[in-house]
């Protein structure tokens, strides 16, 4: 590699984070509107198969990238949880998917029991969903998909109080008022406040 | 660790106009990675290449219109500060007269000890470079998939085909090529076929598979080999096929075929310059020299006379049964595989013979108690080697398939080729204590003949006289208990293991001792506000390593992190890590003096600045050492430096 590559590399590198300070002082310049979800198809710990198309349209779907190896993961389960309880009438799914390999996937379904996860765990062996919607491979992350099938937040990493903010964006997705102050963090499915009146009905999950 | 603790990035796209009434969106992913080596950490530093600094940018952009995607993710590195920019001329030569300094002292650029690490930035490290890492268009929609270009494929729990991304140890395999599945019913059908592509650029070391640059031929240790490829073009074929989908049995037949080629021509040996690189045909160049001579030439130049890597031709099938809708009874997973290696010609065949591999895992659970138990029986199963020149070591160990090896997914005493020749079990009981309270234990057994790197015939037998199989054979036991306790709402956590694990040889002797502590303490002090503190701390023992005056000797090493997070856009964090490794009271006997020092800091920190773009910045030292992550090792440098990394979604 001669000095006119070092050229090329480093004006591409400029020129990609000049965009990048471009697009984040103006990001009305860009479209609001979140990337169309990609389909895909998956089986989950029970052999079942999952098609994401089968739900876009119907309901507002959380896909969170986990692992069982990942402690934040294991920090941010329970919130999810406590989401899918809550927010399941309005057309509300989450949709959890292993990123473990053939090293640890044999423990995917006892994490699933004994956390108690009550939404479908799908196994991404292959890493074909990572490579859609979470390249990076980071965990946990979540991609949250609007009914109109587009990715409306993308949400990487968990500390305590960003359930919060998580719930904030699946309300905004499921068109539920969010002007009002910043919801307290989601607790539990019986302690948890009813969502706002203020929200449109959603159709119950199907 | 603290790689853990990132922040949220909301995404946005790009829309354009729409095409024939259809959404057409461009998302771009911007990663860009600056990084300063202050110093090697290593016994001396300018030989190792201290004080190097790179950057490393990744731009992904993916094209989405009605149920077609295209991508392409364009890779760049540039280095600077390296060995052979400070020390060679503008011919490629040592500049008489010039030092760099050192750990100890004054290095002469002209003097041995760097002439052959100043050609060893041209041959294996720090390439300025751009090229295209990832390529691919894809249609998905109802259950059919085609992707031409990059995809990612495993098959049979990675026995037959693993090809799949680890950002850990710095690994994104694709297969170059078609993949395509489909989904009917009960059915399910996947084929795939193409070239091997994995990520060119290690960040942690500098190595890339990049064709070697040209190297005066006045070298006297590559005078006798021309500038050369370091990576060969591994063909891949593989497929799958499913039935039962949905139903309580479920059968899945998998195999895949590796055929490997040379990436370029070489001169015969009666050229005027032997064994040189030639490129005669441009569609090989591309899909590569698959002739006799120039594999035969190819493969003899890669590490390990007879192995998996210089099998021309490897092919595995596997035959899985899966019942996982057994209700109370639980659920079963069983496959197993038979892989075949050639060499050149037929009468290679006896020297490569074949292999099996049995793995099993059934989990069931009782009221509050979960049972995971894992069963693996591998006899002369080798995990599918990549063609990669030794010259890049760091990417040494990089294979096509990874059969489960039954323990820790971070266990790294699996030395040798501990899993090519093992009989295991793993059981694993989870107990639910109470709600939001977890305990477990879980105990490992294992039977290896190959962590001693001896060799075993395809029905599992040691191929040495019986007096020496004694010493060949490792008998492993490993246990841990754990506790997983979320409490104050779920917002604080208690997550910790301690365990041991005992390796003896077969002769009684102990091969590896260790005894180990996990934790994991977050405590929410706020409603955004939180600490935590995270760790391992090991006390080791290996019958090789730590030597010193009255042998091997037990060493202790560890890694413990405090992290404050402000949600949603605030984390710092603080670590020290530490080694007792190879201090200098034990290598002196060796007459070394001037170890580096066991203690490593850091200080850390992730900012989330806009709700597109998130900044992680990391400055002190890392331990290196062994990193092994689903079974794949690899041995990563120490690092002392700083590090900024940022990332941006549109």
């Amino acid at each position: 590699m001669t000095g006119k590559t070092v050229k090329i590399a480093s004006a591409l590198g400029a020129g990609a984070l000049a965009f990048v300070l471009w697009a984040c002082g103006d990001v009305k310049s860009a479209s609001d509107v979140g990337t169309a979800a990609e389909d895909f198809t998956a089986r989950d710990v029970d052999g079942n198969t999952f098609r994401l198309s089968d739900h876009i349209g119907k309901q507002v779907v959380l896909i969170d990238f986990w692992a069982t190896w990942c402690s934040p993961c294991l920090a941010e389960m329970p919130h999810l949880e406590a989401m899918q309880d809550k927010y399941k009438s309005k057309g509300f799914l989450v949709v959890a998917v292993s990123m473990d390999g053939p090293e640890s996937i044999a423990d995917v379904p006892a994490f699933a029991k004994r956390n108690s996860m009550n939404f479908p765990v799908l196994l991404d062996e292959d890493s074909s969903i990572a490579s859609i919607y979470n390249p990076r491979k980071s965990a946990p992350l979540s991609a949250i998909i609007d009914k109109s099938g587009r990715i409306s937040a993308i949400r990487e990493g968990y500390n305590p109080g960003d359930e919060a903010y998580v719930e904030k964006d699946v309300q905004k997705a499921l068109g539920i008022d969010t002007s009002a102050p910043a919801p307290a963090p989601t607790q539990s499915a019986s302690a948890a406040p009813a969502a706002s009146s203020a929200a449109p009905a959603a159709p119950p999950a199907k | 660790m603290a790689g853990a603790l990132v922040a949220s990035t909301p995404a946005h796209a790009l829309e354009l106009p729409k095409l024939f009434g259809k959404h057409l969106v461009l998302e771009v992913t911007e990663v860009s990675i600056v990084s300063q080596r202050f110093d090697s950490r290593q016994v001396n530093p300018i030989i190792e290449g201290g004080g190097w600094g790179q950057w490393i940018n990744r731009l992904n952009a993916t094209l989405d219109w009605n149920h077609f995607q295209v991508g392409v993710r364009l890779d760049s590195a540039v280095y600077w500060n390296t060995l052979n920019q400070k020390c060679t001329d503008s011919a490629g030569m040592p500049r008489a007269g010039v030092t760099v300094p050192s750990g100890a002292g004054q290095l002469p650029c002209d003097g041995p000890p760097l002439v052959n690490n100043v050609q060893r930035d041209d041959l294996a490290r720090y390439q300025n470079s751009i090229y295209p890492a990832k390529l691919w268009a894809s249609y998905k929609h109802k259950g059919i998939e085609v992707t031409l270009g990059d995809a990612y494929v495993q098959f049979a729990r990675g026995l037959v085909l693993s090809m799949r991304k680890l950002d850990d140890l710095g690994i994104d395999n694709t297969v170059r090529g078609i993949k395509a599945s489909i989904t009917r019913g009960p059915f399910a059908a996947t084929v795939v076929a193409g070239l091997a592509n994995p990520s060119r650029v290690d960040e942690a070391t500098g190595e890339a598979l990049f064709n070697q640059k040209t190297v005066p031929q006045t070298s006297p240790v590559f005078s006798d080999r021309g500038p050369q490829p370091v990576f060969g073009q591994d063909q891949i074929i593989g497929a799958e096929l499913q039935a039962g989908r949905e139903k309580p049995v479920v059968l899945t037949t998998s195999m895949a075929y590796l055929n490997r080629c040379a990436p370029n021509a070489y001169t015969g040996p009666t050229s005027a310059a032997p064994g040189r690189v030639t490129h005669t045909n441009f569609a090989d160049d591309l899909l590569g020299y698959c002739d006799d001579t120039n594999v035969s030439t190819w493969l003899s130049t890669l590490s390990g006379a007879n192995t998996i890597r210089q099998a021309r031709h490897v092919a595995t099938v596997a035959q899985a049964i899966e019942l996982p809708k057994m209700g109370k009874f639980g659920s079963l997973y069983v496959v197993g595989a038979v892989q075949h290696r050639e060499g050149i010609d037929q009468n290679d065949l006896a020297d490569y013979d074949d292999g099996s591999a049995l793995y099993a895992t059934y989990v069931a659970t009782v009221k509050n108690v979960t049972n995971t138990v894992e069963v693996k029986d591998y006899r002369n199963f080798y995990p599918m080697a990549m063609s990669v020149d030794p010259k890049v070591g760091a990417f040494g160990q990089y294979a096509y398939t990874a059969p489960p090896t039954i323990e820790s997914i971070t266990q790294d005493n699996l030395f040798g080729n501990f899993n090519v020749c093992a009989t295991g079990a793993r059981v694993r009981t989870d107990v639910v204590v109470k709600k939001k309270l977890v305990v477990y234990g879980q105990g490992i057994f294992t039977w290896t003949k190959g962590e001693q790197n001896a060799t075993c015939d395809r029905w599992g037998n040691l191929t040495v006289p019986d007096a020496q199989k004694a010493g060949l054979e490792d008998y492993v036991v490993d246990g841990l208990l754990g506790l997983q306790w979320d409490f104050e709402n779920d917002r604080s956590h208690i997550y910790a293991t301690v365990g041991g694990r005992q390796d003896w040889l077969g002769t009684g002797d102990t091969f590896v001792q260790q005894w180990e502590l996990n934790y994991n303490f977050e405590k929410a002090i706020t409603k955004k506000v939180a600490i935590e503190f995270i760790g391992r701390h090991r006390v080791r023992y290996q019958k090789t390593e730590n030597l010193g005056p009255i042998g091997a000797e037990y060493w202790v090493e560890g890694e413990n992190y405090i992290g404050l997070s402000i949600a949603p856009k605030w984390i710092f964090t603080q670590g020290f890590e530490y080694s007792t490794l190879d201090l200098p009271e034990n290598v002196a006997a060796f007459g070394i003096s001037n170890y580096p020092a066991w203690l490593f800091l850091n200080l850390g920190g992730t900012y989330k600045f806009t709700k597109n773009t998130n900044i992680r910045v990391f400055v002190g030292q890392q331990r290196g050492g062994l990193k092994c992550i689903s079974g794949i090792c690899r041995i990563f440098p120490n690092y002392e430096g700083a590090r900024a990394e940022l990332t941006a979604r549109f």
